[in-house]
């Protein structure tokens, strides 16, 4: 009896709770993948109208519909409109960075409000007012919102957890060490603004039907800072932040007025809990989010970092760190083009680079062959890394061709460069830093993995299969550069030789026919870098690999290297086998000394 | 070489989350003396100099600076102090000019001739950074800022430099230049502590060594001893 008493008082709430925290989702799903809009209320208020106008002029003259089916109906073409538009904006406001992409977002809510303002069928300043009610009571709404909910939180929870979730999380992380990765930014940016905006607008939907009216107040920039706030202050690593933050901010105004209510209170304090219950609140934001910078919920509060287990420890497999079978047998599905073709592997045409007044590679040609190790010295700032970065499409020559088994990758974006087999490694390290080792070599195996967003949220056996099948392979790979006992721990935390190792890794999880690695050994003590130049030599054997390293320490280029090119000052000095390389006295004079 | 500890280490205790960097290091280094941490990947060198300049919080451990205890002090007194530590992987300014970098480097000075004439100086010694000294830090290759980090570090004109890596991705010309400069700072009687993968290098310039292992001091002594013994070279010098 008492709890029908509560939740038939508290059914109003309870909705205006579930609610908030389905649209604190419609901003974290963007913001996952590092991209703060503030366009949710925007959707919310295009839902909301096109609910208001279908079920007061259209839906009520289509005879023998059930108010409930009209509601559902109307949440699935809010979901499509809202889709829609977010695809029309999102692509080109994507392309905007940070803190002006979040300015385009508000512009868009605002330019929304004073268009509804303005429409005739939006009923102007006045709204619309007599939406009908689908259910007796308001707390009927949760037959809707709740499932709503629980459903949503389904597919985050799963999603986090696969091919696509991962995708955004590495967008937020290094866009650019994830488009490397074979990770198209412009379509998995555009995908979590359109999921967001379809769960907006489908909420102000519901929203319009259980308010009874629907008008410009609705969706504001008001909102966008409330549901901002829903995100930081519940936590933006994981969907429960956002969840637990909606619900709880929604309900603390209410809690602390029923609190003034409470007998036997100071007639002042009841008072200032009833009049200044805004002051507290925004105290209590302000507060929170100083002893709570990271949000109430965090992952480590879920669990703390998360534990991997090795899934073949203990199975009929021994341990062993000679890479195994498996990994050799994962490697043998790629394309092998360029066999009997008689095309250069890589080749590199009449190929300059500029920045402003800078020409930082000048007029440079060679060709890779295909098994080779190629490596490229010379003096800092001579333009190693920029050629790098041109084969791998991170930077655009000035002129010049960059011919790839035949395909010209000139001007290509560096995600189909990584698409085509090319991976690479950073001079600085680009690591996932804040996720875990593990999560690393996930993300690396984007392109061997075809689950998508539906198949991956649904959790299908096609999915899951996938799921097991890089699982086991990064296990292979970490043994294989021996960090299998760290694949637990956040990237940032290894020392700097554990995280180049990783680098290397993770660039092999790519499943690459040719790797580009910018300073290996930088950071490695002696030992390591034997260690290193072993590993080298050993995975161009066994992956069938091409590399192309980029290396200061000379006996290890030395003894390494099929051929090396040297350049200095953009241009290419010397080309040729290490003992006539080391004897030129171009190269001596430039580099080498003595 | 004076016998007064200018920076005495004791018990120093780093904990990254539930991971130990270093368990009770005891390092003392005298001024006047270039001492060097050997180690691999992960035994704790960086960490040890992260300490000395407050970059990392200490679990447990006292720091002495000159016969004062600084275990309390910030970063940027700890600067005040005249220490300087160029950290491993630069930490550019990025958006600031390569002189505008050089001459904050110099932050805790105010003999404004002398910084300039310290900023020439550097840039001779460096002429990479001569020719780009109007550029963004960030637009240079990855060998010029690390470059630009020891100038910079060099420019408060430290009674105690840490060096992390500072060969780090240099090229070979570069790397002996850099060897020279700490011959000529300890000649001008600059106490370093040096941290270097390279340790046949570092141990030729270096008066005495540490060898860290997981946290802990595994080896001590004069530079010239560890150069010779066996252990050492077969785990570290190769």
């Amino acid at each position: 009896m008492i709890a029908v008493a509560f939740l038939t008082t508290y059914g109003f709430l309870i909705v205006s709770m579930t609610l908030a925290a389905l649209l604190a989702l419609s901003l974290y799903i963007p913001f996952l993948a590092g991209q703060l809009s503030l366009a949710s209320p925007g959707f919310y208020a295009l839902g909301g109208y096109i609910a208001a106008v279908l079920a007061t002029r259209v839906l009520p003259s289509a005879a023998g519909s059930s108010p409930v089916s009209a509601l559902l109906l109307e949440m699935a073409l809010a979901a499509v409109a809202s889709g829609l538009l977010a695809v029309a904006v999102g692509v080109p406001a994507l392309r905007l960075r940070g803190i002006y992409f979040a300015l385009a977002t508000i512009a868009f809510v605002e330019i929304l409000r004073v268009v509804s303002l303005n429409l005739d069928i939006t009923g102007g300043a006045v709204g619309i007012f007599g939406i009908p009610q689908p259910f007796a009571s308001q707390l009927g709404y949760l037959w809707i919102v709740a499932p709503l909910l629980v459903g949503t939180m389904v597919v985050m929870w799963r999603l986090e957890r696969t091919r696509a979730g991962r995708a955004l999380v590495a967008l937020r992380e290094d866009e650019l060490a994830a488009d490397a990765m074979g990770i198209n930014p412009t379509y998995y940016k555009t995908l979590a603004f359109t999921l967001g905006a379809m769960l907006a607008g489908v909420v102000g939907a519901i929203s319009a039907h259980f308010l009874n009216t629907w008008n410009a107040r609705q969706g504001t920039f008001d909102a966008s800072v409330s549901l901002l706030a829903f995100v930081l202050i519940g936590g933006s690593r994981t969907f429960l932040g956002p969840v637990v933050g909606g619900l709880i901010l929604t309900a603390l105004p209410e809690v602390l007025r029923a609190a003034a209510d409470i007998g036997g209170l100071p007639a002042w304090i009841a008072r200032f809990l009833k009049e200044g219950r805004l002051i507290i609140f925004g105290t209590l934001i302000a507060v929170g989010s100083v002893f709570f910078p990271r949000g109430l919920i965090t992952p480590e509060l879920l669990g703390g970092p998360r534990h991997f287990r090795d899934p073949r420890r203990g199975s009929e497999r021994p341990a062993s760190t000679d890479g195994g079978p498996s990994a050799r047998a994962a490697s043998v599905d790629r394309p092998r083009r360029d066999a009997a073709s008689g095309v250069a592997h890589l080749a590199v045409r009449r190929v300059s680079c500029r920045f402003g007044g800078l020409t930082a590679v000048n007029d440079v040609s060679f060709e890779v062959e295909r098994g080779e190790i190629f490596g490229i010295i010379g003096p800092n700032g001579a333009g190693k890394t920029t050629l790098f970065n041109v084969i791998t499409g991170l930077a655009r020559p000035a002129g010049g061709q960059v011919v790839y088994r035949g395909d010209d990758l000139t001007g290509r974006p560096p995600h189909t460069v990584a698409a085509r087999g090319i991976a690479r490694t950073f001079q600085n390290i680009r690591l996932f830093g804040g996720l875990s080792v593990m999560d690393n070599m996930l993300i690396a195996q984007h392109l061997r993995t075809k689950a998508g967003v539906v198949s991956g949220a649904l959790g299908l056996s096609v999915a899951r299969a996938e799921e097991q099948g890089i699982r086991r392979r990064a296990w292979e790979l970490l043994e294989r550069v021996g960090l299998a006992d760290r694949a637990g721990e956040a990237a940032r935390g290894l020392p700097y030789g554990d995280q180049r190792r990783l680098e290397i890794a993770r660039a092999l999880a790519l499943g690459p026919a040719t790797l580009l690695m910018d300073e290996p050994a930088a950071g490695m003590n002696a030992d390591e870098k034997r260690e290193l130049s072993g590993l080298v030599r050993a995975i161009v054997a066994e992956f069938d690999l091409t590399v192309m390293l980029i290396e200061h320490h000379v006996p290890l280029v030395m003894g390494l290297c099929d051929r090396i090119a040297v350049l200095n000052f953009g241009q290419l000095i010397d080309l040729g086998e290490p003992e006539a390389v080391r004897q030129n006295p171009a190269v001596v004079e430039a580099y080498l000394g003595e | 070489m004076s016998a007064r500890p200018l920076l005495e280490l004791h018990g120093l205790d780093v904990r990254y989350g539930g991971i130990q960097a270093l368990r009770g290091i005891d390092v003392t280094v005298h001024a006047g003396e270039v001492v060097t941490l050997l180690g691999a990947n992960g035994a704790g060198k960086s960490t040890t100099l992260r300490s000395v300049s407050r970059l990392v919080d200490l679990h447990a451990g006292r720091i002495v600076y000159d016969g004062r205890d600084v275990t309390r002090l910030r970063a940027d007194a700890i600067v005040r102090l005249g220490i300087s530590h160029v950290p491993e992987g630069r930490r550019m300014l990025s958006k600031l000019s390569v002189l505008d970098n050089l001459l904050l480097g110099a932050y805790t000075r105010s003999d404004h001739r002398q910084i300039r004439e310290d900023a020439d100086r550097q840039l001779r010694r460096f002429p990479r950074l001569a020719e780009r000294r109007s550029q963004m830090a960030g637009t240079l290759s990855g060998g010029e800022q690390q470059m630009l980090a020891i100038a910079r570090g060099l420019m408060s004109r430290p009674q105690l430099l840490l060096l992390d890596e500072p060969s780090l991705g240099l090229a070979p010309l570069v790397v002996r230049e850099i060897f020279s400069i700490i011959r000529e700072l300890r000649a001008a009687g600059v106490t370093i502590l040096l941290v270097e993968q390279n340790a046949n290098l570092a141990l030729q310039h270096a008066d005495r060594g540490y060898v860290l292992e997981s946290g802990r001091i595994a080896v001590t002594g004069p530079a010239l001893e560890l150069l010779q013994n066996t252990d050492v070279r077969r785990a570290y010098l190769g």
